[in-house]
């Protein structure tokens, strides 16, 4: 029985794992960098402990330290969320070898997934269609340069060991090649721990759907339907939807056989997602399975009513699936937009800083993942994800609706982010018939969103409320009769 | 009380009053067509015949805040009175790269002495796990530079300079 859990992770993903914990009677235990020291997930849980100093390779991929917080303060589990060391099987391995249990699917099979190279060539085998592309990584620019060749431009290059777009790079001409090979290995290197990349066909303009699956320690398996999170920036994700708009009871019937395939022959036993790539003729190509939580995990929640993360939990707790394939029903409709410290006019560049002021949104089907509150840093060292709304509706359009209203009423001042980007794309025409595609943001928002002249006087008109500076209007008078009307104050600059 | 605010290029002055509970703003000499209600620090409302809008602000030592129905802005705060209607004016005989955010410098693909064309990327830095590629504006030979790989630098620390041929 596990009484005891930590939680390897930060921002929402920990708060989200701490609250799963919380109604399962199970003890937490956050772990901080310096830096978050009064992070909102720190504060949470039950019991928090300093594992290192801001730079994550010190603390939150700091696998030693890690785990001797996990056997200090007593647990016998640990919950590595999504990114970190949640797909890292060395580190998975380790918490075995420690006497420790590791929420997640096990350390070989997780091995065997983790690698792109490896998983392509499984699946292959296995019958499931995947993109043309290298079998084996290599940093061997001949090889590239061949395989380029032989496949055409554009290709993709892709960290084997990666996942959410980090170390991946699209080239359309030879010359953009090596620079593009160095840049992947770098990246690959620094985010995964791993410089081994391999180079497949880029697809065009497909749809992103991922089907969650369930798969336990005894073989029970069944998928929780699709996700559909086409719309991407930088090869991450921002918005996502359940059922996906393309979707028709036969491709669901179809993927989720293929998906089913993908986890039993990899002899995965936890919660994972496999993604698939469908072209405009609803062909579909495995693409990898991410073996942990995803970041989007809430709207299979809202649409199946299954608490995904205490379903994690207990598989890791050698309980069955209580479920079966039939059983798992598609409620009405949700839409995730995922709300990044991040400036949607500037290339979606990072926007650290300290929360100044919050509101959250509420209302029918609204739900709010959130890691912040007023007074939260949001540093430069991690991922600047600070918060997922999650709108569930009847139909898709009450969804859209239900989440332009709450997108409009989450205000989050102090950092930039993309609210007010992600307004304009679900709204967009193409975004409301389901037009998306991994595109989408090229084609329709490649150029800036203009900022209204009435818009930007309401903006200085607040802006000039600022700090008490509000005089009685019997000064006025006073005003028009000096020689410069304008009393000069200092200088406010908008950008 | 009457201030000065810059957006892009144009200046604007601003001008605003309260009358009983109500707020009112002139902006270049213009009444806005909307009473503003304070709700609390924070929180202003903004009212006209059509609409009703939640306004709210926040500021810190440099800037101010503004965000409403997902839009938000930023103003910053600057004291110096001699300067305050001086637009910079970007030396075209030089380009100074700087960093965009707070990050660790992965490359440096020049040195100084070289050759360079507008276009070209210069310098790559990281933040957050992501790479930016920083190219540079002009045409020219590098003249300094200031990091190395692996330096940790702040937001709009100078990492080049490049003297138009």
């Amino acid at each position: 029985m596990i009484k005891k859990v930590l939680v390897a992770n930060r921002g929402e993903i920990a708060v989200r794992i701490i609250r799963a914990l919380n109604e399962m009677d199970i003890k937490s235990v956050a772990i901080y960098s310096d830096i978050d020291k009064n992070a909102v997930h720190t504060q949470l849980a039950d019991e928090s402990i300093r594992v290192g100093p801001p730079p994550a390779l010190e603390s939150y991929l700091n696998q030693d330290a890690i785990i001797n917080a996990a056997l200090e303060t007593g647990c016998d589990a640990i919950h590595p969320g999504y990114g970190f060391l949640s797909e890292r099987y060395d580190f998975n391995q380790k918490v075995h070898n420690a006497g420790l249990i590791f929420i997640g699917a096990n350390p070989q099979s997780m091995r065997l997934l983790g690698s792109k190279v490896q998983s392509r060539q499984i699946m292959s085998k296995a019958g499931i269609p995947i993109i043309p592309g290298m079998m084996a990584s290599t940093k061997d620019y001949k090889e590239f340069e061949d395989y380029a060749e032989k496949i055409g431009f554009p290709i993709l290059i892709k960290a084997s060991d990666g996942g959410g777009g980090k170390g991946m790079r699209i080239v359309s001409t030879m010359k953009d090649l090596h620079s593009a090979i160095d840049a992947a290995m770098r990246e690959s290197m620094s985010a995964f721990g791993s410089d081994a990349i391999y180079l497949e066909k880029y697809l065009e303009n497909p749809h992103h759907i991922e089907f969650q699956i369930a798969r336990d320690h005894f073989g029970n398996v069944i998928h929780l339907n699709e996700r559909e999170c086409s719309i991407q920036r930088r090869h991450q994700k921002i918005i996502e939807e359940t059922p996906s708009p393309i979707m028709t009871p036969e491709l669901r019937k179809q993927m989720g056989d293929a998906a089913i395939k993908v986890v039993n022959s990899a002899d995965y036993d936890n919660i994972g997602t496999v993604e698939f790539l469908v072209d405009k003729d609803l062909n579909f190509y495995f693409l990898e399975v991410n073996a942990r939580v995803q970041v989007e995990h809430p709207i299979t929640e809202m649409t199946t009513g299954i608490d995904l993360v205490k379903l994690q939990i207990n598989i890791a707790d050698n309980q069955p699936i209580p479920y079966k394939q039939d059983d798992i029903q598609q409620n009405g409709h949700a839409i995730e937009c995922r709300i990044y410290a991040e400036d949607a006019d500037n290339n979606f560049t990072p926007s650290p800083g300290k929360i100044l002021y919050i509101k959250e949104p509420v209302g029918p089907g609204i739900r709010y993942d959130s890691g912040i509150e007023v007074g939260t840093e949001v540093p430069t060292f991690y991922d600047p994800i600070l918060s997922k709304l999650i709108a569930w509706g009847k139909t898709r359009d009450e969804a859209i609706k239900r989440m332009t209203t709450a997108l409009k009423q989450n205000v989050i001042l102090g950092v930039k982010t993309s609210i007010n980007f992600m307004i304009n794309v679900i709204n967009h025409p193409e975004f409301k018939v389901g037009n998306t595609n991994t595109n989408f943001l090229d084609d329709y928002f490649s150029e800036k969103i203009q900022t209204s002249k009435e818009d930007l006087k309401l903006a200085i008109a607040a802006a000039s409320f600022s700090g008490n500076h509000t005089y009685d209007i019997k000064n006025i008078n006073q005003f028009s009769k000096m020689n410069n009307p304008w009393l000069e104050i200092g200088k406010w600059e908008l950008f | 009380m009457v201030m000065k605010i810059k957006y892009d290029k144009e200046i604007f002055n601003v001008q605003n009053f309260t009358e009983k509970d109500d707020l009112f703003v002139k902006i270049n000499g213009n009444q806005l067509n909307y009473i503003f209600k304070k709700i609390s620090e924070n929180h202003y409302q903004a009212f006209n015949n059509e609409k009703k809008i939640d306004i709210f602000i926040a500021e810190d030592k440099l800037n101010i805040y503004v965000g409403f129905e997902g839009k938000s802005f930023k103003f910053e705060k600057t004291n110096d009175e001699h300067h305050y209607s001086i637009i910079d004016e970007k030396n075209l005989n030089e380009d100074i790269i700087k960093s965009p955010l707070p990050g660790n410098i992965v490359k440096v693909n020049v040195k100084e002495g070289d050759i360079v064309d507008n276009g070209d990327p210069i310098i790559v830095i990281e933040a957050m796990k992501m790479e930016t590629t920083l190219y540079s504006s002009i045409s020219g030979i590098v003249k300094k530079v200031y990091v190395q790989e692996d330096y940790q630098v702040d937001s709009d620390t100078p990492l080049v300079l490049i003297e138009k041929a």
